[in-house]
């Protein structure tokens, strides 16, 4: 009887489960959950800050799915060593667990650089989380957002939806910098405004002003101060890799080949604390987005109950729905365009759309408004980029067991 | 649930799909409103062969269940069909994103505080021996045949997915 590990439990770590029952009947899976609750889904967590998404609708998997024979989870709990050699997990709690094969896929947390953290200054990671500032905003503390990727601006929405007037306080010259070029990205920002949102560019958070009060306001790099009771930063995950052995560590991470495996025998990672190769710069990074890590958490659990399943690779790629405006960016769609490439730009009343060819072959489509080719688009896209090592036939996405 | 196999060089746009899959339900559904006949749960975008057909294949690993952020899309419990749980929907664009067939439809909404757009798509005629769309397609653009889970079935559906992706290039 095969004794498996699952190192945290959402997406991916679920997805292994699945895969593990699915092949291995006789297995004893033990996973160790960080929080108490259901596992639910981190990307709806704006749309519960604003009301628009219920406990119950964000489980990941009804309270039966974690009861299974065969199954066992240890809610609240965090593996703070892994012993590859006695093969077993130590939990905070001082108890330890052994295993013959073990998933690592503790996720994330998010960057609160040293300077600002203290109190007013939170992430949006948690159901606490979003409760907090639900509470803080209801109660008309003014709430300031720092950082512009899309979880910033989907903080940045919800809070527009919950009636609040947000201030967006962005780095970069424009929102969305890693995922939209900037006409898109002006776009995107005239519609945040239109319902109320207050974008500041170019301008970064040097200092949290804070008085008997907490938090009061936030001193920026522009010389200028803004009044602010809250800051959620939204300026990216680290993964958590405490307690990991350091030979698995990547450059973040934790370093995977393309079956998701370590270079230690038995331990495997995926989700967002894994790293995996970029199907676009062929670069080893994390690439933090919800579709791969299900996959990545799938096809680990195939490979450790013995079948063979291959990770392409990871293609960067994000889906919003920015107050009713839709914005899909999937591959090489600003930053690393040279001489290369060639872009083909199409636009209406309600749309902008552009689609950028590497040699002739599509390897990037940014759509505004007009979105429902986009999966076509991103097929295609796969398949031209079918050169690296590992990518399949477009036709195996429906069975990549093998 | 039979599979459903779509072999696009083959359609010649006639549109019988379009009005046995909203006509079909309305009746099944006994919601014989005419607005139904906008709700065919497919789509044939043309103007001229060759057809590009918007419909659902029940992928074995579906890129959209993978991607649902709400668990509104899943393989049901008998594992040989993709279903859509809409009132779990919030219109997050990820399946739209991850469908290779263009297969979700945008579904407008109103009342839900930021679920102005859902998504509607092919339920695969559950309650019915095979999918209307297939049993009125003259050319078999559109077939039903086999189990989704049996072999012949998988090796199949790979090759309507190659030529699905071959016609739309």
């Amino acid at each position: 009887m095969t004794r498996y590990l699952i190192v945290g439990l959402n997406v991916a770590g679920i997805a292994a489960m699945k895969a593990i029952r699915e092949l291995d009947r006789a297995g004893r899976i033990v996973a160790v959950s960080g929080e108490s609750h259901l596992p639910y889904s981190r990307v709806l967590l704006p749309r519960y800050l604003a009301g628009g998404a219920v406990r119950e609708e964000m489980s990941l998997e009804p309270a039966d799915f974690y009861r299974a024979e065969g199954t066992r989870v240890i809610w609240g709990r965090r593996v703070v060593a892994l012993d590859h050699e006695r093969r077993e997990a130590a939990l905070d709690d001082g108890t330890t667990i052994d295993f013959d094969r073990a998933l690592i896929a503790a996720g994330g947390s998010p960057i609160i650089p040293g300077h600002l953290a203290g109190p007013g200054v939170t992430g949006l990671r948690t159901l606490e989380d979003a409760v907090l500032i639900r509470e803080r905003a209801s109660a008309g503390t003014r709430v300031c957002i720092g950082g512009a990727g899309p979880v910033g601006v989907k903080t940045a929405c919800a809070l527009a939806e919950l009636g609040v007037r947000p201030a967006l306080i962005v780095a970069s010259g424009r929102i969305l910098s890693q995922i939209a070029d900037p006409e898109a990205a002006s776009l995107a920002q005239r519609r945040l405004e239109l319902h109320g949102v207050e974008v500041r560019l170019g301008t970064d958070i040097s200092r949290a002003l804070r008085g008997r009060a907490g938090l009061e306001a936030l001193q920026l790099s522009d010389g200028t101060a803004v009044p602010c009771g809250l800051l959620v930063l939204c300026k990216g995950v680290t993964p958590n890799v405490a307690g990991m052995p350091s030979a698995v560590h990547g450059r973040s991470g934790i370093a995977v080949d393309g079956m998701m495996a370590t270079r230690m025998s038995g331990l495997y990672a995926a989700g967002d604390a894994a790293e995996t190769r970029d199907l676009i710069d062929g670069q080893t990074k994390v690439t933090a987005i919800f579709p791969n890590a299900a996959a990545q958490g799938r096809i680990a659990g195939k490979n450790m109950a013995g079948a063979t399943a291959v990770f392409d690779g990871s293609l960067p790629r994000n889906a919003l729905d920015l107050l009713g405006l839709p914005l899909i960016s999937i591959g090489l769609v600003a930053a690393g365009l040279d001489a290369r490439h060639a872009v083909r730009a199409t636009r209406t009343a309600g749309s902008y759309r552009k689609l950028v060819y590497r040699d002739g072959l599509l390897v990037g489509a940014l759509l505004v408004g007009e979105v429902m080719d986009a999966g076509v688009l991103q097929a295609r896209i796969r398949r031209n980029l079918a050169g690296s090592p590992g990518l399949r036939e477009p036709g195996q996405l429906m069975g990549e067991a093998g | 649930m039979p599979a459903l196999g779509v072999n696009e060089p083959a359609c010649t746009l006639c549109g019988r799909c379009l009005v046995a899959c909203a006509a079909g339900r309305a009746v099944l559904t006994g919601a014989l409103d005419p607005a139904w006949l906008e709700q065919s749960l497919l789509r044939v975008d043309g103007p001229a062969p060759p057809a590009h057909i918007r419909l659902c294949r029940h992928c074995l690993t579906a890129p959209c269940v993978d991607a649902c952020v709400a668990r509104a899309l899943r393989r049901d419990a008998a594992g040989d069909a993709v279903s859509l749980d809409s009132s779990r929907c919030v219109g997050c664009y990820s399946c739209v994103m991850e469908c290779p067939f263009s297969a979700p439809l945008a579904r407008a909404v109103s009342g839900n505080a930021g679920r102005g757009t859902v998504i509607a798509k092919c339920d695969g005629c559950a309650q019915l021996p095979e999918p209307l769309c297939a049993a009125v397609c003259p050319t078999g653009a559109i077939r039903a045949a086999g189990d989704a889970r049996s072999a012949s079935s998988r090796a199949r559906r790979r090759r309507a997915v190659g030529l699905g992706l071959a016609g739309h290039r």
